[in-house]
């Protein structure tokens, strides 16, 4: 029987994705076979210096074999520097860390904390395979293990019933075809280029509809120097929007924000879901993975974790969308977003749905996981071997960020830093 | 006015990302740091902006319009010491209703006004989350007894409704010297005594931000005696997450000629200048018998605008 001491925060994180991956992989290391569990509140909120030493000395008196770092946030660095302090001499855990798409934004950190992982067994897990290639670049001795966050097929799965509902809902005809997307409306997942391709393959297609479901965000494109002030990207997209005719005006709907529990019927109504998303921390696609648990088929950039979800046993339910780093942008082929969109207007795959969601299963459900989870905590694991210079330049770029922004030449063109990290987020032709 | 609408709106050049923004004297930075996070910039074509962080009122010149977001005592002093550049300036303003008595009568073709308006908005009785924002500081608040009477509407939230606060402390931000305010302290009181027996959450900046949804949410604004500031920050954050805000009229404003949707859920009008007697003059006398180096700063002025 192996002790598990499982470290995040009991309040969930205001990132909805986040809040569904840490109960979901929660519910993954419950279901492992001869461990015994216990959890550990980090919370969010900054903690006091002694309260993060009580929760430290309560973690080494239930003497746990592996820790396990499952929360985005906060950054383990202060946890990990008392419980150093509190392991010095005696025997050392495992430590698991659950690697998010945020990793990026915290070189400093893990720079930091790398200095005390001297003596101490590791493994990094990270949910997708490109994720795997771009920590596997920051990390000089270690290999970094894909452990995709899981999805609970109890609250995904499809439905008949909850379909006719949604499309009842929507007003929609046996014949149409609804595209969805979920997700932050936001500069880095090209929601103008999604609105005005989708607008410019089907004015003369009544029968289209594009759903839009989140809200607007001022996250920009920071690392490629683009800063956008409140309400500039809803602008910018808005407008687009607003150019079209009135005809096709009335079939793009955005539906904001809606509770994590609606999604399921949502889903359901749809009949592809479409993600162009080139953001930097894209490091899996949780509404991706819902809605493949549904049965959708998808319409996907080729960039960063989106690529996991493909099934060679049946391509044709994932369509990619090829990205590129140009010299100021990462670039989108709109050319095949219309092309993907039209061949899921002609075929939605519809009696195929079952299907798609059966493969979705497999790849990443909690059972799945689990199995990922049970052969990384039986494993010889080896001591934490350093970051690379990469990481560390990355780490000094990104403490410069207040005088020059870290991916930009002078010239404002991507420099070839962000070129040598995110190369593990393009396909390689 | 149409013309320059048009004219700003194409170009959609933004005085807040412009290199004329943020060279300041040092009292603008003061004012601009007791006003976060009210005072942080927004966007929209019709280039919202605080003319108290221009230096020099001759570069807006490169703007076809500005959306003044300035309260009475940073718009008065403004005018008093621009109003012979402003005729020469190509600049057309657009100013909260409330200034629209500062405008001197010669410069009355250069102005008109804006309203935020909310197609939907809930009644607070409605509400599932009351929210009340606002920088505690005496110059940022009404008065006590107006803050007082503000305040009865929460009886009307529903029992079950979660209420949270947003109430920085921060100095007076044109206080020319620092002194010690109770104005937090008074307000919470003011609070305990509408609503007894009920929990209230206080939120930092950052928790602010980090919740995604403020659907359902009825929102009061004590910032509203506007001679800080007439435009805040968080109204627009709180209103394009789906939030109800009391001092955003519904959409009942039919005299507009032109509007900008800001969010799903909020929108700016722009307005002629309505008809209303100029203070200017009374302003102007003032200027000759006290000399005084930013009106801004001073607090006889502001009884003035008052």
């Amino acid at each position: 029987m192996q002790k598990i001491a499982c470290i995040f925060s009991f309040t969930e994180s205001n990132w909805v994705s986040c809040q569904k991956i840490v109960f979901n992989l929660h519910k993954s290391y419950q279901a492992c076979q001869k461990v015994d569990l216990k959890n550990f509140n980090y919370p969010h909120e900054a903690l006091p210096a002694k309260d993060i030493l009580k929760l430290a000395e309560d973690i080494v008196k239930y003497a746990p074999d592996v820790l396990v770092v499952m929360d985005h946030k906060p950054h383990p660095i202060q946890l990990i520097q008392k419980l150093t302090s509190l392991y010095q001499g005696k025997n050392k855990p495992k430590i698991i860390f659950h690697i998010f798409g945020d990793f990026s934004l915290y070189y400093y950190q893990w720079g930091k904390l790398g200095d005390l992982l001297a003596g101490f067994k590791v493994e990094f897990l990270v949910a997708s395979d490109r994720q795997k290639i771009l920590i596997d670049k920051m990390l000089a001795k270690n290999s970094a293990v894909i452990c995709p966050f899981p999805v609970d097929p109890q609250d995904f799965y499809p439905s008949q019933d909850l379909r006719t509902k949604q499309r009842k809902e929507w007003n929609l005809k046996e014949e149409d075809v609804a595209f969805i997307f979920t997700g932050r409306l936001s500069r880095q997942k090209r929601i103008k280029t999604l609105i005005t391709s989708f607008a410019s393959e089907f004015k003369n297609d009544p029968r289209a509809h594009l759903y839009l479901y989140g809200g607007q965000d001022i996250i920009g494109d920071p690392f490629v120097g683009i800063t956008d002030l409140e309400g500039e990207y809803f602008r910018i997209f808005y407008s687009a929007y607003k150019a079209l005719p009135p005809e096709i005006q009335k079939r793009i709907h955005f539906m904001g924000s809606v509770p994590n529990s609606e999604l399921l019927q949502v889903y359901q109504g749809a009949d592809a879901f479409m993600n162009l998303s080139v953001h930097n921390d894209e490091d899996y696609g949780m509404s991706v993975a819902e809605a493949q648990f549904v049965g959708l088929p998808i319409g996907l950039t080729n960039w960063g974790g989106l690529a996991s979800f493909h099934h060679p046993e049946l391509p044709e339910a994932t369509a990619f969308i090829p990205v590129k780093i140009g010299t100021r942008s990462k670039q989108v082929s709109v050319t095949t977003v219309k092309t993907v969109f039209r061949s899921f207007l002609n075929n939605p795959l519809r009696e195929k749905r079952n299907s798609i969601s059966e493969l979705a299963n497999k790849k990443f459900n909690v059972q799945k996981v689990t199995s990922i989870l049970e052969a990384t905590l039986n494993k010889e694991s080896s001591e934490f071997g350093g970051f690379t210079p990469l990481f560390a330049q990355a780490s000094i770029a990104n403490q410069l960020i207040g005088t020059e922004p870290m991916y930009l030449t002078s010239n404002h063109t991507i420099n070839q830093l962000y070129r040598d990290i995110y190369s593990a987020y393009v396909r390689k032709n | 006015m149409l013309e320059k609408i048009n004219s700003q709106y194409k170009s959609a050049n933004t005085l807040a990302k412009s290199q004329f923004y943020r060279s300041s004297p040092q009292e603008v930075g003061q004012v601009f740091g007791e006003l976060f996070p009210m005072g942080l910039d927004y966007f929209h074509e019709l280039n919202p902006a605080f003319l108290f962080r221009l230096t020099n009122a001759e570069y807006l010149n490169k703007f076809a319009a500005v959306t003044v977001r300035d309260g009475s005592a940073a718009f008065g002093s403004f005018l008093l010491k621009n109003f012979q550049i402003i005729s020469k300036l190509k600049t057309h303003f657009f100013i909260h209703p409330s200034l629209a008595r500062l405008v001197p009568e010669h410069l009355k073709n250069q102005f008109s006004i804006w309203h935020v308006g909310q197609n939907k908005q809930i009644n607070i009785s409605k509400a599932k989350r009351v929210v009340i924002v606002g920088l505690m500081s005496d110059q940022t608040l009404s008065p006590l007894s107006v803050v007082k009477d503000h305040l009865k509407i929460l009886s009307l939230a529903p029992s079950n409704c979660e209420i949270q606060l947003f109430l920085p402390l921060r100095r007076d931000p044109f206080g020319l010297s620092w002194k010690e305010s109770y104005a937090g302290y008074e307000v919470v009181e003011t609070m305990k005594n509408e609503i007894p027996d009920r929990k209230i959450t206080f939120l930092s900046y950052r928790e602010l931000v980090e919740i995604p949804s403020w659907q359902d949410t009825y929102c009061i604004d004590l910032t509203a005696n506007h001679l800080v500031i007439t435009d805040s920050f968080v109204n627009h954050y709180l209103a394009a997450r789906g939030a109800t805000i009391e001092a955003f009229s519904g959409n009942n404003n039919n005299d507009q000629v032109y509007e900008i949707d800001l969010s799903f859920n909020h929108k700016i009008q722009f307005s002629p200048l309505p008809k209303v007697e100029s203070i200017f003059p009374e302003m102007i006398f003032y200027k000759k018998a006290a000399a005084t180096r930013d009106y801004a700063f001073d607090p006889v002025f502001h009884t003035l605008l008052s």
